[in-house]
């Protein structure tokens, strides 16, 4: 039997297929950024009109039944409300028609779990870096078993700043991604850095590299700026890992793709001999995969849910979650 | 110089050594291998330097442990011999009144000290009053809401009843006390501080 999970917290559409922990299907679709960034009402129009089509595909690939589907997990949140609207209503709608329960699932636990299942260490410190945030994180037993943020960012979150900057800079397209292209054969800048403990904040950093466009080459502030972001981060994942003398680490979310990323925490993990996992690219960008993933383990772990929390929550935190049920 | 490590921090390590006859500390700030040098080595030595300036002001005005030398990224200080307040027998009321005096007067004089817990607090033998001591994560500051968070922090690594006797002794000592506590509750009500106060605390 499997569970069949339904992501749509912003750009992306995506339906995936656990079952037992085996993924069966990663199904997406991606509402195109244009210059214009995102306006949720057209990204939800975009969902809605991809919804059946996507599901179908995942359900293709998968090579299964409908019959076969045990349980629906939607993302709840935190995300775009008009988005995760439509991933709610299809994940009740399909729920109902197939008569099984329906899950609600955090997005950034969703993105933690699938990670920490892939690299098979057990209770990993987690560097969650995506658009809206970034935060280390731990799984600890009390008050309930939850994540425990011990480090995050102040302000923006990295990817929002990095596409902020892209933008400033007139790359196209305006993505992180696009910065780390630039940033090849830059070299540095002096860019303001603050780490305060286990937490960071990124404006300072953004304003500052804005300016410095002025009077700099594009290709050595994009250099700068992404490799002070992600020192700053590293090193606050430093400090954690020593703290709670924790010797796994696991990077995820969507800015995980990043190869720079990547290679400062996997150099800092290795300098203190500790595990590093980072997941292949499909499941740090948004995906579905990960909400049947966690879906399967509330399922599986007899997770009881009312009527009233199956809505969608647009600020719903990581550490609100209550993970008894793994 | 005989040295000998004794642990080794988030950032730096610290050994024993013999300062003149003096019983010392050193704390080294390690090179980060993960880091371009461009990003590293300033980041190193301003912090070294920092840490070095703000440390001879504090143990200045309070208890704390007296600055003896400083080079690049080392800093030799006093050694303070003792029981520090995260162990076993923990801080108790006395020691928190204490620990609101100690952090009144750093207050009173700018600084921020940056990771006011218990670990930071120790008992000295030689004259069994409380020291404060790891001044890495400290700057000048005079903003509430910067000086807030040395009391956010020091709330979630003590009992309650503690904490109400450090505010007690805290709010005598510093004269904008009001404010801090006023900036610190409305740091509390923020989201992201909501679960990481003291309940969660052990």
């Amino acid at each position: 039997m499997a569970v069949l999970g339904i992501e749509s917290s912003a750009h992306t559409f995506g339906v995936g297929i656990s079952e037992n922990g085996k993924i069966l299907a990663n199904s997406k679709r991606m509402y195109n950024i244009t210059a214009s960034g995102m306006i949720p009402s057209r990204v939800a129009e975009f969902h809605a009109s991809n919804a059946k089509g996507v599901i179908e595909e995942a359900m293709a690939s998968a090579g299964i039944g409908f019959s076969e589907i045990s349980a629906i997990s939607y993302t709840k949140g935190p995300g775009l409300g008009p988005c995760l609207r439509i991933g709610q209503l299809a994940a009740l709608t399909l729920a109902e028609r197939l008569n099984v329960p329906v899950y609600p699932v955090n997005h950034a636990v969703g993105h933690i779990k699938i990670t920490e299942h892939l690299s098979g260490i057990k209770d990993p410190l987690a560097v969650y870096v995506s658009g809206g945030n970034s935060q280390i994180l731990g799984a600890v037993d009390k008050p309930f078993r939850h994540y425990n943020v011990y480090g995050e960012t102040l302000d923006i979150g990295v990817g929002n700043m990095l596409d902020n900057y892209a933008r400033a800079a007139k790359l196209n397209p305006a993505w992180g991604s696009t910065v780390a292209k630039v940033a090849e054969n830059g070299s540095y800048v002096g860019m303001p850095y603050t780490v305060k403990g286990m937490d960071f904040t990124f404006t300072g950093l953004l304003t500052n590299a804005i300016k410095m466009l002025e009077s700099n080459p594009v290709k050595d502030v994009s250099y700068s700026i992404q490799e002070t972001a992600f020192s700053m981060i590293a090193e606050a994942a430093e400090r954690a890992m020593l703290l709670t003398r924790n010797n796994g680490i696991i990077l995820c979310g969507g800015v995980a793709q990043s190869k720079r990323l990547q290679e400062i925490l996997r150099a800092m993990s290795l300098s203190h001999g500790s595990k590093f996992f980072v997941a292949p690219n499909e499941y740090n960008a948004d995906n579905g995969a990960m909400i049947a993933y966690v879906g399967e383990l509330m399922h599986k772990g007899g997770k009881r849910v009312k009527e009233s929390e199956l809505t969608i929550m647009q600020r719903y935190r990581v550490d609100e979650v209550d993970l008894s049920w793994h | 110089m005989a040295l000998k490590k004794i642990s080794e921090g988030a950032e730096a390590d610290i050994y024993g050594v013999d300062f003149f006859g003096i019983k010392s500390i050193l704390k080294y700030r390690r090179p980060k291998p993960y880091l371009i040098k461009e990003i590293e080595e300033p980041l190193r030595s301003a912090r070294t330097r920092s840490e070095a300036r703000i440390l001879a002001r504090a143990s200045s005005i309070t208890k704390a442990p007296r600055l003896l030398f400083v080079s690049k990224y080392g800093i030799i200080m006093e050694k303070i011999n003792g029981i520090n307040a995260s162990e076993k027998k923990g801080l108790g009321l006395n020691g928190a009144s204490e620990a609101g005096d100690i952090l009144s007067k750093l207050h009173a004089a700018n600084i921020v000290h940056g990771d006011f817990t218990k670990a930071n607090l120790i008992f000295s033998n030689s004259d069994s009053s409380l020291y404060v001591i790891d001044f890495g994560l400290s700057y000048n500051s005079n903003s509430a809401e910067d000086l807030s968070f040395d009391l956010l922090l020091f709330k979630r690594s003590v009992t309650r009843p503690e904490y109400a006797k450090f505010e007690i002794s805290y709010s005598r000592g510093f004269k904008r006390s009001k404010e801090v506590f006023q900036k610190l509750s409305e740091i509390e009500k923020r989201g992201r501080y909501q679960n990481r106060s003291l309940d969660t605390a052990e």
